[in-house]
C-alpha cells in the first residue's frame, strides 16, 4: 500500500521464514540422518548433508538379514543385532490405527449427532467427555496395565484398539460435534417432512455435508494413533509391535542407539500418514473451512 | 454554541473513491452534512453505503478523495483520533456489564480523568433517561433501553459526528417504528450531527433531514425526504422510495401542430404543457395514492378491473389491470373487492416521466415552472 | 370441516411454556396468518404441526385425522423454514425435486413438474446451479418451489420474506397471494410483520408470548381488537391509547381526555359497560383523527405539532396537548403538516374503550 511500509513486510516475511526453519528442521534432520553412514550419525561438528549417502539404514529396516550379510563383507561396517521386524511393526500399526480410528470416528459421529440433535446428557455432557483427556496418560498407565492383565487384553491387537478408541473418542466427539452443529436442523426437518425417517435424514442429508469434517477428524485421530508410544510400550510384550516400538528396538549392544536406522524407520513410517492425508486432501480443505463459513 | 456556527458544515466528503481489487465500491462521492443535521445514506445491500461509512470512520483508507470534519481534512488521521462515534447493528451492548459500566467503557478507553468520567456519564444518563437503570445489567434491558444505552455510551465521548450502521435491521417491524421516534427525538434534543446508514426507506424517510440515495457506488441524489419522494431524479430513486412501489406504465409522447400529447395504454392523448421536449417512448411513473378511483366513470377516467386487494389496515391497495399492465391504486378500506370494475384517472402534475434510455426522470410540472 | 384443527396445544422447552392452550382451526383453501413479535412461539407452532416438535399436551388434527403422534413424514404437510434450508450440496433442480424423489416419483414426471414450477417461479436459470450462487430472492423461490412441488394437505410458511430487501418483499408478497389463488392450497403463514399479515390473509391469529390474543379477519382484527396488545401491534403507526374519563352532561355522554371533551354519540350508560372510571382509556386510530388549520365542529381542540414524519404517501403528526402525545395520520399534501399547531377532534368508538388494568377492551 505504502512504500514506507516495506520494512514491515520484510520483517514479517523474515519471521515467517524463521518459524518455518524451526518447524522443518527436525524433518530435514530425520531424512538427512537416514542416509548417513554410521560414522556420521552422531559426529561433531554435525554433518548437514552427507558426502557418502547410503541405503544401508533402509536395508537394515526392511531386510535385516541381507544387510547383516552385506555388512560382514564390508570391513569396518556396523555391527548390530535387531530385534523384531519392521514388516511386523507396520502390519501391527496399520491394523491398530485403522481399526481404532474407524471405531473412534464412528462412535464419535453417532455420539456427536445425539448430543447436537437430542441434547443427550444435558449441557455439560460434552465437557464430561473432555475430562478423559485432562488426565496425563502416564498417570493411568499403571491401572491400565493391571486392568488389561486381568481382562487378558495385554499384548493383543484388540486391547490396544480398545485403549486407543477410548482415548481418542473425546477428540472425535468434540470435532465432529462442531461440524454437525453447523448443519441447520431444518435441513433434516425438510427431509423428514418430505418422507424420511430421522435416521434416513441423518444418513442422506447430514452425513454427506459433514463428510469432509469427519475425514479431517479421522486423519487427526489416525496421526494420534499411529504415533502413540506410551500405551503401546506398556500394554504389549512382543506379540504385538507398532512402528513407534520398532523405532525403539533399533539399539545395538556395542554401538548404542542406531540413530541412522531409527531415522530411516522414522522416515518410512511418516509415509502412510502423508499418503492418507493426500488421499483425503480434497475433503480436508472443505472440512476445515466448512465451519468458518457464515450460514 | 455561537449563533454563526449553527449552519456550519460538520462533515464533508470530496470525490471519495474506494477500489477493492479493481472493483470500484465507491465512485467519487460528494456529500456535506451540517451541524445538528440527520442525514441518511440509503441504498440496497452492496451499494457502497457501508464502505462509505467505513471510509468516514477511518476503518478504510480511500483510494482517492478527502473526508473533512469542521473543514479540516481527517483522511489520514487514525480511527481513534477522529472523534467520531459509532453505533453498530443490534446496538452491541455488553450484556455482562451494568448500564453504568457500559457508559463508562468508552471514556475509560479514552483515558478520561475519573471525576470527568463520572460527570459525563451522569449528564448523559440524565439526558437519555437512564438514571433509574444505571445498575441494571445489559442483559436485562428491553430494546428501547438498549438503544438509549448504546447511544449514551457513544455520546458521552462527545463525538463531533455520530455514525449509525443499520442499527435496527434485525428488529421486528413494530419495535423499529417506536425506536425510530425515540432516536429522532434524542438526536433533535441533543442537536447531534448524525449520519445514518440504512437499506430501509421508511427509516430514512421518517428520521432524516436529508437523504442520500446510493446505488452501485454512486450517490444518485441528495435531497430532503419530501423532495426525494416527490421529485426523484432517476428511475432507481423513484422505485426505491415509497411503499407501495411506484407504478411504471409504458407511455408515448408525440406532438401535433397545436399541442404535445401523452398516451398510455389506456389513457389516450392527454395534453401536456408546451415546451415539454421531445416526442418518444417513456415510462410513466405514478404513485398509487396519486391515482383517483371512483365506482362510476368520471371526466378523464378509464375503466379497469380489480385483480387483487391488499389490506393495509388504514388503507387498501388495489391491483388493477390497466391496458395489459398491472397498476396499484391506494383506496380507503372496503372500497372495492376482487373482480370489481372501477374507474381511474390521474393528474399529469403527479407524474414522473422516465427516459428508458438513460433512466433519468423529467417532471412535467417542474418544466412548467421553468418554462 | 376444518383442514387443520389444533386443540389445547401446550409445548414446553426445558420446563418453559412456549405455547399455551393453542386452539384454532384452518379451513380448506384458507390463507391463515399467524402474526406476533419475535419469540411469540410462532415457529414452534409450525414445527409442532409438522411433527418436528412434540407437544406436552393437546392434539393436532389434519383433515379429520389425529396426527399428534404421527411421524412428520406421514402427516402430508409442507413447511418452508425461515432460513429456507436449501440443501447446499444439491442443485436448484434437485432441491425442488427432493420431495418427489423421496416419494419415488417417476423420473419423467419429476422433470416435467420441476420445470413447470421453475417457470412459474421464474427460477429456470438457477436449476443447474448450487444454492450458494443464488441471490436472496432466488433462494426464496427455489425453497418455495420445493415446498409446493408435491401436493400436500397443508402448506406452512415461516417468515418467508424476512431478510429480503423491501423491494423484493413487496413483489413476493403479491406472488404468494397469486400462487395461493392458483393452487387453492390451505396455507399457514407466519410473520412478525403486521403489514404482511393484513395485506395477504383471509384470517389472522395474533400470537404473543405463547398465547393467542385474537383470531379473526383482517378487518375484525383492525376494527375490533380484543385487547391492547392487538390494538397496538396491528396498524402502523399503532393505535393511540389515552387515559380517559367518562362524563355525562345534559343527556350527552362522552369521554374526557386531559380536560378535553369528546362526545360519543350512541354511547350507553356508563353502567351498561361496567366501566371502572379510574381504569379507563380510549384507543384511537391515527387515521380517525381530524385535523384542520382552524377551529370547527369536527376539530374543536387545539394542540401543538411536536414533530412531523413524512413517509411519502402519508405524513404522521405528533400532536401534544395536556401532556399527552397523539399520533395522527394525514395525507402528504395536507398543509397542516407545515404549521406549528393544529385543531383536532375525533369521535371515540365505543369498541375502543379500554380497561388499562386488564388491557382488555370493554364489551
Amino acid at each position: 500500500m505504502h512504500q514506507t511500509k516495506i520494512w514491515v513486510t520484510v520483517l514479517k516475511r523474515t519471521a515467517v521464514i524463521i518459524a518455518a526453519i524451526i518447524a522443518f528442521f527436525p524433518i530435514y534432520w530425520l531424512i538427512a540422518t537416514s542416509f548417513k553412514p554410521f560414522e556420521e550419525w552422531a559426529s561433531w561438528p554435525p554433518i548437514w548433508l552427507t558426502d557418502n549417502p547410503t541405503l544401508q539404514n533402509y536395508r537394515i529396516v526392511f531386510f535385516p538379514d541381507m544387510a547383516r550379510e552385506f555388512a560382514t563383507q564390508q570391513s569396518g561396517s556396523l555391527d548390530y543385532k535387531v530385534s523384531g521386524s519392521a514388516w511386523k511393526a507396520f502390519k501391527g500399526s496399520a491394523i491398530i490405527s485403522i481399526v481404532a480410528t474407524f471405531f473412534s470416528v464412528t462412535f464419535g459421529t453417532l455420539a456427536a449427532y445425539s448430543i447436537v440433535r437430542f441434547n443427550t446428557g444435558g449441557k455439560n455432557y460434552p465437557f464430561q467427555f473432555l475430562t478423559v483427556r485432562m488426565v496425563p496418560p502416564i498417570a493411568v498407565v499403571v491401572p491400565m496395565v493391571v486392568l488389561f492383565s486381568i481382562l487378558k487384553l495385554s499384548d493383543t491387537y484388540f486391547g490396544l484398539i480398545l485403549a486407543y478408541t477410548a482415548f481418542t473418542l473425546p477428540f472425535s466427539i468434540w470435532m465432529i460435534r462442531s461440524f454437525i452443529d453447523d448443519v441447520p436442523a431444518e435441513l433434516e426437518g425438510v427431509a423428514m417432512i418430505h418422507g424420511m425417517t430421522q435416521l434416513r435424514a441423518f444418513l442422506t442429508v447430514t452425513l454427506p455435508l459433514v463428510k469432509g469434517g469427519i475425514l479431517s477428524t479421522a486423519l487427526f485421530i489416525f496421526i494420534l494413533n499411529w504415533s502413540e508410544f506410551l500405551f503401546a510400550l506398556v500394554l504389549t510384550a512382543g506379540n504385538v509391535v507398532t512402528v513407534t516400538l520398532q523405532v525403539a528396538n533399533y539399539v545395538s549392544a556395542s554401538s548404542g542407539k542406531l540413530y541412522g536406522v531409527q531415522a530411516a524407520m522414522g522416515t518410512v513410517s511418516t509415509l502412510p500418514v502423508i499418503l492418507f492425508g493426500y488421499l483425503i486432501q480434497r475433503h480436508i480443505v472443505r472440512g476445515l473451512t466448512f465451519g468458518a463459513v457464515k450460514r | 454554541m455561537i449563533q454563526s456556527n449553527a449552519n456550519a458544515i460538520k462533515l464533508e466528503i470530496r470525490d471519495l473513491r474506494k477500489v477493492f481489487d479493481g472493483a470500484e465500491a465507491v465512485k467519487g462521492s460528494n456529500l456535506t452534512l451540517k451541524r445538528g443535521e440527520f442525514l441518511s445514506l440509503l441504498g440496497p445491500s452492496g451499494c457502497g453505503k457501508s464502505t462509505t461509512l467505513a471510509l468516514i470512520a477511518g476503518f478504510l483508507e480511500p483510494t482517492s478523495g478527502e473526508v473533512l470534519i469542521d473543514g479540516n481534512p481527517i483522511t489520514h488521521i487514525p480511527v481513534q483520533k477522529r472523534r467520531i462515534g459509532l453505533v453498530f447493528q443490534d446496538y452491541a451492548i455488553f450484556t455482562k456489564l451494568s448500564v453504568k459500566q457500559n457508559l463508562l467503557f468508552g471514556l475509560e478507553a479514552q483515558k478520561v480523568r475519573r471525576v470527568e468520567r463520572e460527570k459525563s456519564v451522569a449528564e448523559f444518563a440524565e439526558k437519555l433517561g437512564l438514571n433509574g437503570l444505571m445498575n441494571n445489567r445489559g442483559s436485562d434491558l428491553n430494546m428501547s433501553e438498549m438503544q438509549r444505552v448504546a447511544l449514551a455510551r457513544v455520546l458521552v465521548t462527545k463525538p463531533e459526528l455520530l455514525l449509525l450502521d443499520e442499527p435496527m435491521s434485525n428488529l421486528d417491524a413494530a419495535l423499529r417504528a417506536s425506536l425510530r421516534g425515540e432516536l429522532k427525538q434524542i438526536q433533535k434534543d441533543l442537536e447531534q450531527t448524525v449520519l445514518y446508514v440504512t437499506h430501509d426507506q421508511i427509516e430514512a424517510m421518517s428520521m432524516s433531514d436529508q437523504i442520500a440515495v446510493m446505488n452501485n457506488g454512486n450517490i444518485l441524489q441528495i435531497d430532503s425526504p419530501e423532495d426525494i419522494y416527490r421529485r426523484p431524479q432517476s428511475r432507481f430513486v423513484a422505485e426505491f422510495i415509497g411503499e407501495p412501489l411506484i407504478n411504471m406504465m409504458s407511455c408515448e409522447v408525440f406532438s401535433t401542430s397545436d399541442a404535445l400529447l401523452l398516451s398510455t395504454q389506456a389513457h389516450k392523448e392527454m395534453r401536456l404543457q408546451r415546451g415539454w421536449g421531445e416526442s418518444g417512448k417513456y415510462l410513466l411513473g405514478i404513485r398509487s395514492h396519486h391515482i383517483t378511483v371512483e365506482h362510476e366513470p368520471f371526466s378523464g377516467s378509464v375503466g379497469v378491473i380489480v385483480k387483487l386487494v391488499e389490506n393495509y389496515g388504514s388503507e387498501h391497495v388495489l391491483h388493477v389491470i390497466y391496458g395489459d399492465e398491472s397498476m396499484t391504486v391506494m383506496v380507503s378500506p372496503g372500497f372495492a373487492r376482487e373482480g370489481d370494475n372501477v374507474h381511474v384517472a390521474f393528474d399529469l402534475k403527479d407524474v414522473s416521466l422516465v427516459d428508458p434510455a438513460t433512466d433519468q426522470i423529467h417532471h412535467p410540472d417542474k418544466l412548467d415552472e421553468t418554462a | 370441516m376444518n383442514q387443520l384443527a389444533v386443540e389445547e396445544l401446550d409445548v414446553t422447552f426445558d420446563d418453559k411454556r412456549v405455547l399455551a392452550e393453542a386452539e384454532f382451526g384452518v379451513k380448506e383453501g384458507e390463507f391463515f396468518c399467524v402474526v406476533g413479535p419475535t419469540n411469540a412461539g410462532k415457529s414452534t407452532l409450525l414445527k409442532t404441526i409438522a411433527g418436528l416438535v412434540q407437544p406436552a399436551k393437546g392434539t393436532v388434527t389434519i383433515k379429520g385425522r389425529n396426527v399428534t403422534n404421527t411421524q412428520p413424514k406421514d402427516r402430508n404437510v409442507s413447511l418452508l423454514f425461515q432460513n429456507m434450508a436449501l440443501f447446499p450440496n444439491l442443485t436448484g433442480f434437485e432441491n425442488i425435486a427432493f420431495p418427489l424423489r423421496t416419494a419415488g416419483t417417476k423420473e419423467s414426471t419429476i422433470r416435467d413438474r420441476v420445470v413447470e414450477l421453475a417457470e412459474m417461479l421464474k427460477v429456470t436459470h438457477v436449476l443447474e446451479r448450487l444454492p450458494r450462487t443464488f441471490s436472496g430472492g432466488e433462494q426464496q423461490r427455489v425453497a418455495i418451489g420445493r415446498s409446493i412441488v408435491k401436493q400436500t394437505d397443508l402448506l406452512m410458511l415461516d417468515e418467508p420474506l424476512t431478510n429480503l430487501d423491501a423491494r423484493i418483499r413487496a413483489s413476493l408478497r403479491i406472488e404468494f397471494k397469486e400462487i395461493h389463488k392458483k393452487l387453492g392450497q390451505t396455507l399457514i403463514y407466519v410473520t412478525h410483520d403486521q403489514v404482511e399479515a393484513m395485506s395477504m390473509s383471509d384470517r389472522i391469529a395474533v400470537l404473543h408470548e405463547g398465547e393467542f390474543q385474537q383470531i379473526g379477519t383482517p378487518e375484525e382484527i383492525y376494527k375490533k381488537p380484543a385487547n391492547r396488545f392487538v390494538a397496538e401491534f396491528i396498524g402502523q403507526p399503532p393505535m393511540n391509547i389515552l387515559a380517559a374519563q367518562m362524563y355525562h352532561n345534559d343527556g350527552v355522554s362522552g369521554i374526557e381526555i386531559a380536560g378535553l371533551r369528546f362526545p360519543v354519540p350512541g354511547i350507553k350508560q356508563i353502567n351498561d359497560y361496567n366501566i371502572l372510571q379510574d381504569k379507563l382509556a380510549i384507543g384511537v386510530r391515527p387515521e380517525d383523527i381530524n385535523v384542520s388549520a382552524s377551529s370547527s365542529l369536527g376539530t374543536p381542540h387545539h394542540a401543538d405539532i411536536l414533530w412531523v414524519e413524512h413517509l411519502g404517501s402519508k405524513s404522521i403528526l405528533d400532536l401534544r396537548f395536556g401532556g399527552i402525545t397523539l399520533r395522527v395520520k394525514v395525507t402528504p399534501d395536507n398543509p397542516i403538516a407545515k404549521g406549528k399547531s393544529a385543531w383536532f377532534g375525533f369521535e371515540p368508538k365505543p369498541d375502543h374503550l379500554l380497561n388499562y388494568q386488564t388491557n382488555m377492551f370493554y364489551k
